[in-house]
């Protein structure tokens, strides 16, 4: 294979047995050398089409997360490229692997691929345009943090719908909770004559009750009230790249704007005096 | 065409120029270079000349390969007016050498074709001055190449893939074999016995390989080898010594040194020294006999000889 800046003997033999696997075992097509159909850069070593409409890239380097890739990932993020990003690093031998770089890698959603005797793939990649910014799990409640947490994994492994509808799950039992502590006399509170059932209750009736006593304040609940559409959003996910594009951004969107309503909701509630 | 023409150039009608002297880039160095070409944008535009709907490069090969990696449409680049194929190989030689250190072996590839032309236009071998003139390197440069044309194509291979990788990862080096070079051919030039030096070669890489030998070792093989002119040692001596160098076994060049010549050459070391000192002393004016430092070290110097001398 040619390759213009490749230029290290031993990445070249290993880069070429690369692509052969790149071919066979992840079943790549439209493999391209060096350069990109999309406006990322720089252009990785290789570029291919999944069948699930991803592209898949392979940079092969020496380092397990090369300076080189982080404008690559930070161009992919910004335009929501649907981009599995591997690294092809040789096997380490008598030297260990860095491993503050491979964690770095692996926070990035960077998969890793080993080429020794035999190349094995070590870490799956995600894809890029599903990458969030850091969730900061301390600032809620513990209760709430493995939920939380599993949306947050499911939406980056590649299930963003199940992940946008884990976090709705999330913002809902907040609510019925809050929703249930609330029941007494007095202003703020849901009478306890009241008969709606806060727990298995319609959500959007729970809500409109909440707004109807000044439980919490009125934008939170409206703004939660809105979240049935994004939990509707059950769309298949296309296999062309454009159409992938769009949809990641807007299930991001979906997936932000929901982390912010739960924020929101957990902030006034704290205020209040309810602990969901 | 104008000449010195400013253009931004399609980035797939540019192709590197077969006769540049550099054909080893490092991937570290390209990395580096990527990086900042990202962040800053290519600050220098490249230099190339037409050749049909191709544009050759002169100068700028790694800026180029960077900016097709970077997936740029096209680069700025100057135009200059094809030159022939000597004035292309200087022209680069001038921009390139004098402005960073290359790689000795890629000179020495193209030395050889510069060497050839000029021939063919003056009808004469240039000389090692000329050459240096005419290319911007150095005499010692220019020998220190001409170690390496000499070398057996295999060993030339080796060198070749070794530079093309990491300098931690690099077996050999240039140094390795222009030092190498530098002893046998020191060796041969006395002791015709030794030719030819294929031999030698190929057990001094073993010895190299197998870390007996460092490449600090061969200024010590070409003390070995002139000892008959410098200290007087009789070349029974010296050969047997040098056939234990040449030998597979694990005896490396400093062993031998020590053992044979070693002592020999810290005597006259130390006569040399000691020589400059006392003409030194000889020569002390009034006024730094008066000087405590002096003073001090002379007085330490006499002690010390009493005590020898008894």
């Amino acid at each position: 294979m040619n390759y213009s800046f490749l230029v290290d003997p031993d990445l070249i033999l290993m880069a070429d047995r690369v692509y052969t696997y790149a071919k066979s075992h992840m079943l790549l097509s439209g493999l391209k050398i060096e350069t990109l159909d999309f406006d990322a850069s720089p252009a990785t070593t290789f570029s291919g089409n999944s069948r699930l409409g991803y592209k898949v890239c392979i940079e092969v380097h020496q380092s397990p997360f090369p300076k080189t890739v982080e404008s690559f990932i930070s161009d992919c993020m910004k335009h929501n490229f649907p981009v599995k990003l591997y690294i092809a690093i040789p096997e380490a031998g008598n030297e260990s692997l860095d491993t503050s770089l491979v964690k770095r890698a692996n926070d990035f959603g960077v998969g890793l691929i080993i080429v020794g005797k035999r190349i094995r793939l070590i870490n799956d990649a995600l894809e890029l345009s599903l990458l969030i910014s850091d969730v900061d799990l301390h600032a809620y409640p513990k209760k709430l943090r493995p939920e939380l947490s599993q949306a947050i994994r499911t939406y980056q492994n590649g299930d963003p719908v199940k992940g946008v509808s884990n976090l709705c799950d999330v913002v809902e039992h907040a609510i019925r909770k809050i929703a249930k502590q609330s029941k007494g006399n007095g202003n703020g509170k849901i009478p306890l004559a009241d008969t709606l059932d806060l727990e298995n209750g319609s959500l959007a009736n729970v809500i409109k009750k909440m707004i109807q006593h000044s439980v919490l304040n009125d934008v939170v609940l409206a703004s939660c009230l809105g979240l049935t559409s994004v939990r509707n959003d059950t769309s298949h996910p296309p296999k062309e790249f454009k159409q992938r594009v769009k949809r990641h951004l807007r299930l991001k969107t979906n997936f932000n704007h929901t982390l912010n309503i739960l924020t929101d909701l957990l902030i006034d509630a704290n205020l209040k005096g309810y602990r969901p | 065409m104008k000449k010195n023409e400013l253009k931004y150039i399609d980035i797939d009608s540019i192709i590197p120029n077969p006769e540049n002297p550099r054909i080893i880039f490092r991937q570290e160095e390209l990395d580096n270079l990527l990086v900042s070409m990202k962040k800053i944008g290519q600050q220098v535009p490249i230099t190339v000349f037409q050749k049909g709907v191709k544009y050759i490069i002169i100068d700028g090969e790694r800026r180029w390969r960077v900016a097709k990696k970077l997936n740029w449409a096209n680069i700025p680049a100057i135009i200059q007016p094809p030159p022939s194929e000597l004035e292309n190989l200087l022209l680069m030689f001038n921009i390139h050498a004098l402005r960073e250190q290359w790689d000795y072996f890629t000179i020495a590839n193209k030395i050889i074709r510069v060497r050839e032309l000029l021939r063919k236009k003056n009808g004469r071998e240039a000389t090692e001055q000329e050459l240096s003139t005419e290319t911007g390197l150095t005499r010692g440069a220019i020998r220190r190449c001409k170690h390496l044309i000499d070398l057996p194509p295999r060993f030339k291979e080796m060198l070749l893939v070794d530079l093309k990788k990491p300098k931690a990862k690099q077996e050999f080096s240039e140094d390795f074999f222009i030092e190498m070079e530098k002893s046998l051919k020191s060796i041969i030039k006395r002791h015709k016995e030794f030719v030819p030096i294929e031999t030698m070669r190929n057990v001094l890489i073993d010895k190299y390989k197998a870390k007996i030998i460092t490449i600090q070792d061969f200024r010590k093989l070409i003390k070995i080898g002139t000892a008959n002119k410098n200290v007087n040692v009789d070349e029974r001596t010296i050969i047997d010594s040098l056939k234990r160098i040449f030998t597979k076994n694990n005896i490396g060049i400093d062993a031998v040194y020590q053992e044979s010549v070693g002592e020999l050459y810290d005597e006259k070391k130390f006569v040399s020294n000691a020589n400059s000192f006392l003409w030194y002393v000889e020569h002390l004016k009034p006024e730094e006999r008066e000087d405590v430092e002096i003073r001090n070290i002379l007085l330490k110097t006499k002690k010390l000889i009493d005590k020898i001398l008894g």
